[in-house]
């Protein structure tokens, strides 16, 4: 009658639960694997390749792959794998520090709107609504124009258009538990506002923050590289997956490798955060099992998936 | 009520008036009403749905939230008014002087954490002093209180792991965790099936006896009033039309409202054929409430004064009063009328 007949004592509670489902997700799993690697090979890349990649050679230029140069050589006879790796590292930095600013300035103000709901609630969702209608690369000129080109202050306008979604999203999860009953109870018993807002608030909108945040990383990280390749972002010699694409364009027929090698590492980059959080998403919050609602890649994988046989 | 009783008086509720800003007008769901609650006593707080039983008591602890308005009177805990504290003041009293434990213990627990984390919580939201360790031990000896067989391992349980009934008593051991000197029980077996009910009632009762606890007992079923309660306050449309000992209300009713909900309590005896009784008409309109008395368009005894008069409170027993024009002319002529 303790209960052990019917259930094993394996209590772990649903962080346990959702990394028991998420394990069960091949590939989720795989790409949260290579979205990894990625980011360790460019954080080590000082560490992984031996030249600079500043280190110019004229003698061999827009050089096919060998042993020396793994993928190659540039128009200056630059090695591409460096380049790409400091790229990547240029790149994946902004992305990270802009949406994880997004996330703590947001998270606060939809925290604070779904918390005192109210006068202030009226006041931050129209300012919100405003800023989420501003176009990014407009912002990033703006930032760039006021503050100085070319020291990367766009990164200020990827985070401020990035923190709407996030405000939002805390807002909604954040009023919806306040409007609960085990709130009220919390209350009830003397659980002041610290331990609501930090206990039961946090916790509860944790996993969906969790999967935002990988969807807003996968943006940013376009983002970074579309003003790359604009030219409003990071700017040569410096390496940023944006800028090495806009200069590889020039070479596009007589050394297509230049371009291809960076477009594939934003592709891969970007595939496997996406269906990582769709991995995350399905395992941290069961219910939304219906495939429309999952992501855009996972909906484009399930196109090559074998049909059932009805169809 | 008694003047040599008015020492131990643990809440005084006085002319409390609650009301909500709808779209649709102001709605009064509490009119004025006046009610006491002694040491170690339970006081029922009886009346059909929206009677106004639960916004009352909320009030008391302060967890109406807008629209809701609290348009005057006084919440006297130990002499002190409550009613406008801060939230920091209001949750040092809440869970440590006056407790609550609710209608639906399935939605009263935080999906994320077990019922340990939540226990312990509420100990150390109201004790700074205890250590966790501490929290834990008190909190699975709070739990053999209500009976529960295995403490220790219900703290590692979710709260969608457990029964409805197991769950209130949960509830009320988190809620006696902090020894509260008041306890306040909003329809706690409501959504419980009858089994179960008794027996959190009784568990209520026991502990109740035990920590000497005053308790405020809302709930619409006579039974469960009959078995707990000492006195009674029956509610009618935002307002305490009657109020007595349990005898009083059982025995000797004075106002056409509990007679009627009296006589509207299924009993065994009647064939299953026959429909439920029930009082004829609708409740009041609360964004539209007359001059009058609040039943009187319900009231097989109303008159032409019910309707443009508030009656008054007329004293019956010591202890026992009844706002009803009926008494009202009684008790002024002290003949007897016919007794309805």
């Amino acid at each position: 009658m303790n209960g052990k007949v019917l259930r094993s004592d394996r209590a772990g509670g649903i962080w346990k639960d959702a990394l028991r489902r998420f394990c069960a997700n091949r590939i989720a799993v795989i790409s949260l694997a290579v979205f990894l690697l990625i980011c360790l090979s460019c954080a080590l890349a000082p560490w992984l390749t031996k030249y600079s990649y500043t280190a110019i050679n004229v003698h061999n230029t827009l050089a096919k792959p060998s042993a020396e140069h793994w993928l190659g050589t540039d128009n200056l006879g630059r090695d591409i794998l460096t380049r790409t790796l400091y790229g990547g590292r240029m790149t994946l930095r902004i992305a990270f520090a802009s949406t994880v600013t997004a996330l703590i300035i947001g998270s606060v103000i939809g925290l604070a709107a779904g918390y005192f709901g109210g006068r202030f609630d009226f006041l931050i969702s129209p300012v919100m609504d405003i800023v989420a209608s501003i176009p990014v690369i407009l912002l990033a000129l703006v930032f760039e124009a006021a503050l100085g080109w070319g020291r990367g202050n766009f990164m200020y306008a990827i985070a401020i258009a990035a923190i709407p979604q996030f405000a939002r999203l805390v807002h909604v999860c954040a009023a919806s538990v306040m409007g609960s009953e085990y709130i009220q109870a919390a209350r009830a018993l003397g659980v002041g506002p610290f331990g609501i807002i930090s206990r039961h608030i946090i916790h509860n909108v944790a996993p969906a923050l969790i999967v935002r945040f990988t969807g807003a990383l996968a943006e940013s990280m376009l983002t970074c590289t579309v003003l790359g390749y604009l030219s409003i972002g990071i700017n040569p010699p410096t390496p940023e997956w944006g800028n090495i694409i806009y200069h590889a364009r020039n070479y596009i027929r007589l050394a297509p490798h230049l371009m291809i090698i960076p477009c594939a590492a934003i592709s891969l980059t970007g595939i496997s955060v996406s269906l990582a959080g769709d991995g995350l998403r399905d395992a941290l919050d069961p219910r939304g099992e219906l495939p429309a609602a999952r992501g855009l890649t996972a909906g484009f994988l399930s196109l090559f998936k074998r049909r059932g046989a009805a169809n | 009520m008694d003047k040599d009783s008015m020492s131990d008086i643990l809440l005084d509720v006085r002319e409390l008036d609650v009301s909500f800003d709808t779209h649709t007008g102001k709605l009064h769901a509490v009119n004025k009403i006046s009610y006491a609650v002694r040491e170690g006593e339970v006081m029922g707080l009886v009346g059909e749905s929206g009677s106004g039983k639960t916004v009352s008591s909320y009030s008391i602890l302060g967890l109406l939230k807008p629209p809701a308005v609290i348009n005057g009177g006084r919440v006297l805990y130990k002499g002190r008014d409550i009613l406008g504290l801060s939230n920091k003041e209001a949750a040092a009293i809440r869970g440590r002087e006056i407790s609550m434990i609710f209608q639906n213990p399935m939605s009263c627990f935080d999906p994320v954490f077990t019922i340990g984390s939540q226990m312990t919580e509420t100990v150390l939201a109201n004790d700074k002093t205890a250590s966790k360790a501490e929290a834990a031990a008190r909190s699975i000896d709070m739990l053999r209180e209500v009976s529960i067989r295995n403490p220790g391992q219900l703290m590692r349980r979710y709260s969608y792991e457990l029964s409805g009934g197991m769950l209130q008593r949960v509830m009320i051991a988190m809620a006696l965790l902090c020894k509260p000197k008041l306890l306040i029980a909003d329809e706690p077996t409501t959504a419980l099936d009858v089994t179960i009910q008794a027996a959190i009632i009784q568990i209520l009762k026991k502990l109740q006896k035990q920590h000497n606890m005053a308790m405020l007992y809302i709930t619409h079923n006579f039974g469960i009033v009959a078995e707990i309660c000492d006195r009674v306050s029956v509610m009618c449309g935002g307002y305490i039309v009657e109020q007595g000992s349990t005898d009083d209300i059982f025995y000797s009713s004075a106002h056409p409202y509990t007679q009627l909900l009296m006589k509207m309590v299924p009993r065994m005896d009647t064939p299953l054929s026959e429909p439920l009784p029930y009082i004829e008409g609708l409740p009041s309109d609360p964004t539209a409430l007359g001059e009058g008395c609040v039943f009187c368009t319900r009231c097989p005894y109303s008159r032409d004064i019910c309707r443009e008069k508030k009656p008054p409170e007329v004293s019956l027993a010591p202890g026992h009063t009844a706002s009803c024009w009926l008494r009202a002319d009684n008790a002024s002529a002290e003949s007897g009328r016919p007794s309805v």
